[in-house]
């Protein structure tokens, strides 16, 4: 049974010049165990799914379900097994982050303070200051602890690095780690590909409301496109990759020339016939790379002018 | 877990009901300690019927012999007023309910953990209303102060107990009121607008009606929850337990209200 499941999750909002589909016929599964990346830019739709499981908000169609219950039925019950980081924090800005955590602690029953230490001195955070005295990495962690601090079965978290510097981003990455160690199922939205690359198991990518595909961090980066770099003992001619075919964006400088091919490599290595070829490297797309042919021109990285 | 978010509302804001409590009561000590003689009182009743019966209505000045009274002066200048300054008070609490924490940004926190919406707005209206009741307390303890400290006006402490116990069921109809604006309506300004023109339009339709007996205004009387609240007339004539009975049983169905609404919507970011 998957832990968290949608069945044509919709919310569509009356506006100006007619209506807005924020989120449109979602269908998706987060099993127990994983930790699911919810990829999209902004205005995508993520906190709105976020925001109906948390029933915060309520679908115009469709249902999900947590655990197996209905969000909506079961919200109070769910919320004891979730812990929630929404992408934009605010808190009571008079009072101490330790005075939030206690009362936070008080509604929920059962915290473990000593654990909500040990993950302040993890994030290297000072729960002794007032809110408002806070930047906004450190407000993201308190929002950390908050979603953390009575080790729920699911994690919940919108944009959860926004904010951190690169330190705690890794700090943040090996509690990702942990909670898969421990079993706990994390669903995770960002814009930032490195975080889900680092450590999703699964991937959904969003746009406009509309899920656009699912699947694992390996086999999204295994998709038909390689980048290959190649350098000859003499000079390359700058027509030899012309008509090659799966090769495109071919960028030649001296001796070396970079590409972006599709499909086998034997058609390359058959235009480079008999030449010396003194290195040949081949790079899997990133996840970013993978996740910009959803979303149309690609900008130029590492020299390569790149189209989807 | 039951309760926490009360002790929590509590906890947080005891000392701003405290000062709001000192501030107001404040004035009642200030307004008894500075009261003239009864001779410049009798000065003052001759005066008053020189003003327009209209203009004296509005203070709720409608006998101006009772007013040459200590008791009459405290009567319509302390209690008349009263229930209009700590109704202030209550829609700055009433849009502590909800409204001021979803305008923040703070209700997706609080919603995520496990507290349904019904018990949340009960929990924190159940802490305002404690703290209403100890605004009244404290303005009744410095007014109960002044009246000892002039001894020579007479003045019954019972009457002034009685007077401000008087005040808290209009008191906690503004609450109410508040909090089931802030829960229906997503904006805090909207839902402040409409609390002050329940509050000031209540007013003003139980005053002007009271003097334009015979016009439509009058009529209307019936709708404003001040005409229920008779501040002067408490303390001359007693305490009318139907009225209070009837605000206490409109501020209960204002509430339960609230709960029903913010069942319904969706919460604001």
């Amino acid at each position: 049974m998957p832990v968290i499941q949608t069945n044509g999750l919709s919310k569509h909002y009356a506006a100006k010049g007619g209506r807005v589909h924020a989120l449109d016929q979602l269908t998706l599964s987060v099993n127990q165990g994983e930790i699911f990346g919810y990829l999209g830019p902004n205005g995508a739709g993520k906190t709105t799914t976020i925001r109906m499981l948390l029933d915060l908000i309520r679908p115009t169609e469709g249902s999900a379900s947590i655990f197996g219950m209905d969000v909506r039925a079961n919200s109070v019950t769910l919320r004891r097994r979730i812990g929630y980081l929404p992408g934009e924090l605010n808190l009571w800005d008079n009072e101490t982050a330790a005075d939030i955590v206690r009362y936070f602690a008080r509604v929920r029953g059962g915290v473990d303070m000593v654990f909500v230490r040990q993950l302040a001195e993890r994030l290297e955070f000072d729960m002794n200051r007032k809110m408002r005295t806070y930047s906004t990495g450190n407000k993201r962690k308190i929002g950390i602890i908050l979603a953390l601090m009575h080790k729920p079965e699911l994690l919940i978290l919108d944009e959860p690095t926004s904010g951190l510097d690169p330190l705690m981003q890794q700090v943040f990455i090996q509690l990702m780690q942990e909670a898969r160690q421990n079993g706990q199922t994390v669903f995770l939205s960002s814009h930032m590909l490195s975080e889900v690359q680092a450590v999703c198991d699964r991937v959904g990518i969003i746009r406009s409301g509309k899920l656009q595909t699912v699947d694992s961090v390996t086999a999204l980066t295994k998709v038909n496109f390689r980048w290959v770099s190649l350098t000859m003992k003499e000079a390359v001619p700058a027509d030899l990759f012309e008509k090659v075919p799966g090769i495109e964006e071919v960028s030649v400088s001296g001796n070396s020339a970079s590409m972006r091919l599709s499909g086998d490599i034997q058609p390359l290595l058959t235009a480079v016939g008999n030449r010396y070829l003194v290195d040949l490297r081949t790079q899997d797309p990133t996840l970013e790379e993978v996740f910009l042919t959803y979303y149309g021109d690609l900008p130029a990285v590492n020299g390569h002018s790149r189209r989807a | 877990m039951v309760g926490s978010v009360l002790v929590e509302m509590l906890r947080r804001h005891w000392r701003q009901a405290l000062f709001w409590g000192l501030g107001i009561g404040a004035l009642t000590f200030l307004q008894i300690i500075v009261l003239p003689d009864v001779d410049a009182l009798q000065q003052l009743a001759e005066l008053m019927e020189t003003v327009p019966p209209a203009f004296a209505q509005m203070f709720g000045l409608n006998d101006t012999q009772y007013l040459a009274t200590p008791e009459g002066y405290v009567a319509t200048r302390t209690f008349g007023l009263l229930l209009l300054l700590v109704s202030i008070y209550a829609i700055v609490a009433g849009l502590n309910v909800t409204a001021n924490d979803e305008e923040r940004g703070v209700m997706d926190n609080v919603l995520a953990l496990p507290i349904s919406r019904w018990q949340l707005v009960l929990e924190k209206l159940l802490a305002y209303a404690l703290m209403s009741i100890f605004v009244v307390v404290v303005i009744c303890l410095l007014t109960i102060l002044a009246v000892t400290l002039t001894p020579a006006l007479g003045i019954d402490m019972g009457k002034i107990v009685l007077g401000s116990v008087n005040v808290l069921p209009g008191m906690l109809v503004v609450l109410a009121f508040t909090a089931l604006v802030g829960t229906v309506v997503r904006s805090k300004g909207l839902a402040t607008a409409l609390a002050v023109l329940f509050l000031v339009g209540s007013y003003f339709i139980d005053t002007l009606g009271r003097d334009a007996a015979n016009s439509f205004v009058a009529g209307l009387r019936a709708i404003s929850f001040h005409s229920y609240y008779d501040g002067t007339n408490v303390l001359r004539f007693g305490f009318n337990a139907g009225n209070f009975t009837l605000l206490l049983i409109v501020a209960l169905i204002l509430a339960i209200l609230s709960l029903a609404a913010y069942q319904r919507r969706d919460i604001g970011v």
